[in-house]
């Protein structure tokens, strides 16, 4: 039997009494990307936190249906054991404030004992941020604090922070709607290279089908919390199967 | 500050609110002016001995110093914010993280009514209560278990002591330290909430970073526990047990500058030049006020840029 990366089946979401999943099913391979696409408030970033359990913050969440990683029953598991498989990158750029450059990348590996001296942890952070696309800019500041970097460079500087916990899937909720052009260019690069490199799977949340067709391998185009479509990117771009998917693609809703 | 009436506005509240620098100045004027006396008479040593021999007859009989309740003001809000700090940081993180919503409510008014009460409650029942029950319950086992220990060196006769006044200092600054870590707390952004999670944290290390960004407050809510633990009066004056010791026992009687002035001032004026020891103590009291509230509002300050607000 073949083993999924990702595999949801039938997600319902709640928040009090509204329903903000309705019944989506997806599975995904590894070492592919899959872009949830969907207008704004379709409930893709819900659907992201409940992947990775964030949901739980919001009070009067409900969660049924199953979720699987690699073969883990995410709902089965303490969550945080579950969250050290998955990296996530959120919408706007988020490193510690409080914490250097460097602290913000190592903190995970710290957290998870990843790593048994401080050269390991030194060489883990190094490889985190040229994973990242970040090294060449930082390299000579790791201990600023990362408010003196540009925007587009604290997004990867999450994103560094998630890849150091060596997580088998990511997870990126909007990951450039915060992010000049340049630097969106860079992030969709460095993920791009991560699938190719090191086999990690993506799951990213993106409201502009542009970027969906750009890098993703699958496609779940989320509507007023349905799945209207999921299949193959080149397929959906290509001939797509639902009206609303056509208009969405030319950007009509 | 444009229009006419705008200005006028202005400038008729003005009055008011300078009157309170206007006050703050005058006080520490009278403080200085009112202390210079003893502190020509007896010098430095008003502050680095430990003497009280008044003298209704003449100056020179007399001998003062400060040493004891300074020492004791010390080593009593030293005690409390150690003991208030570990406390009110696991009770905002019980009522902010852990506590459903109801429950949450229910402690955080009870807390914010606490800080309100009278401090002669405090002390009536630190009196009543607590001081028994400290003596029997915690004093004497420990004077018997490590006696070789200098700080249980001594026997609770009483139960009045520095140990007891620093307990229910504790239990009157927690309201104020809690107040300051939970608006801190309650106002960290969630998306840092939710980047730590994603990390796979522990709720303890998820605390621990989450305290960390919150450094400021809790240096800051240290700072004005120290502040209000220095400068209580009434409540310590019940349960201090009055006496001028510079001891390391912490179950025997002592002094704090405040607790002593509440005792001793109403016959202060038979004794030449008593006063002017008083208000040397309350201008040390005043120094440690500005000083430490001066440094937490610079560290809420601090909070406040820290997320941009």
């Amino acid at each position: 039997m073949k083993e999924f990366a990702l595999e949801v089946k039938d997600l319902n979401v709640w928040i009090r009494d509204k329903h903000i999943i309705k019944g989506v099913s997806v599975q995904i391979p590894r070492a592919k990307i899959l872009a949830v696409m969907g207008p704004s408030g379709s409930g893709k970033s819900t659907m992201l936190r409940a992947i990775n359990r964030l949901i739980e913050l919001i009070p009067d969440a409900r969660v049924e249906g199953r979720v699987e990683v690699y073969g883990r029953d995410v709902y089965a598991e303490d969550p945080y054991k579950i969250r050290r498989i998955m990296g996530t990158v959120f919408q706007t750029p988020n490193p510690f404030p409080h914490m250097s450059i460097y602290e913000n990348v190592a903190i995970g590996p710290k957290i998870n004992r990843l790593v048994k001296s401080k050269r390991e942890l030194d060489e883990l952070v190094r490889w985190a941020l040229e994973k990242a696309m970040l090294w060449d800019e930082v390299k000579d500041r790791l201990h600023d604090p990362p408010h003196r970097l540009s925007g587009g460079q604290q997004q990867r500087l999450c994103l560094a922070r998630a890849l150091a916990l060596k997580p088998k899937l990511l997870l990126l909720d909007e990951p450039t709607g915060n992010v000049d052009p340049v630097n969106a260019v860079k992030i969709e690069e460095a993920l791009k290279g991560l699938v190719k490199e090191l086999g990690l799977t993506i799951v990213l949340v993106t409201h502009t089908p542009q970027q969906a067709v750009r890098i993703s391998d699958y496609i779940a185009f989320l509507y007023m919390g349905k799945l209207v479509e999921f299949g193959l990117t080149d397929r959906i771009a290509l001939n797509p199967s639902h009206e609303l998917t056509v208009k969405f693609l030319r950007g009509e809703v | 500050m444009k229009a006419k009436h705008d200005k006028l506005f202005y400038l008729s509240l003005l009055p008011f609110a300078s009157v309170i620098f206007v006050i703050f100045a005058l006080l520490t004027f009278v403080l200085v002016s009112e202390s210079w006396p003893a502190v020509q008479r007896w010098g430095l040593s008003l502050f680095t001995e430990n003497v009280w021999k008044p003298s209704e007859v003449s100056v020179e009989q007399a001998r003062y110093g400060l040493l004891a309740p300074m020492y004791g003001t010390l080593l009593t809000s030293v005690l409390a914010a150690a003991i208030a700090l570990p406390l009110s940081i696991s009770t905002v993180y019980f009522i902010e993280e852990l506590a459903p919503r109801r429950v949450r409510d229910f402690f955080s008014s009870v807390i914010d009514l606490m800080a309100g009460l009278p401090t002669i409650i405090y002390g009536l029942w630190g009196l009543e209560v607590l001081v028994p029950f400290l003596r029997d319950s915690l004093m004497y086992p420990l004077r018997h278990s490590l006696p070789f220990l200098p700080l249980f060196s001594c026997d609770p006769t009483a139960g009045t002591s520095l140990l007891a006044a620093g307990v229910l200092l504790s239990i009157m600054i927690i309201p104020y330290m809690h107040g300051v870590i939970k608006e801190a707390y309650s106002s960290i952004p969630y998306t840092y909430k939710e980047a730590a999670l994603s990390l796979g944290t522990t709720r303890y290390e998820y605390f621990k970073i989450m305290l960390g960004l919150i450094r400021p407050a809790v240096l800051a809510a240290l700072l004005l526990g120290l502040g209000r633990a220095a400068s209580e009066t009434v409540a310590v004056a019940l349960v201090v047990g009055n006496a001028f010791n510079v001891s390391p026992c912490l179950f025997a009687p002592g002094y704090t500058i405040s607790s002593l002035i509440a005792n001793q001032f109403s016959e202060a004026s038979f004794y030449p030049l008593m006063e002017n020891v008083m208000f040397a103590g309350s201008l040390v009291l005043l120094v440690i006020g500005v000083l430490f509230s001066g440094l937490g509002v610079v560290m809420m300050r601090r909070v406040r840029e820290l997320y941009g607000r």
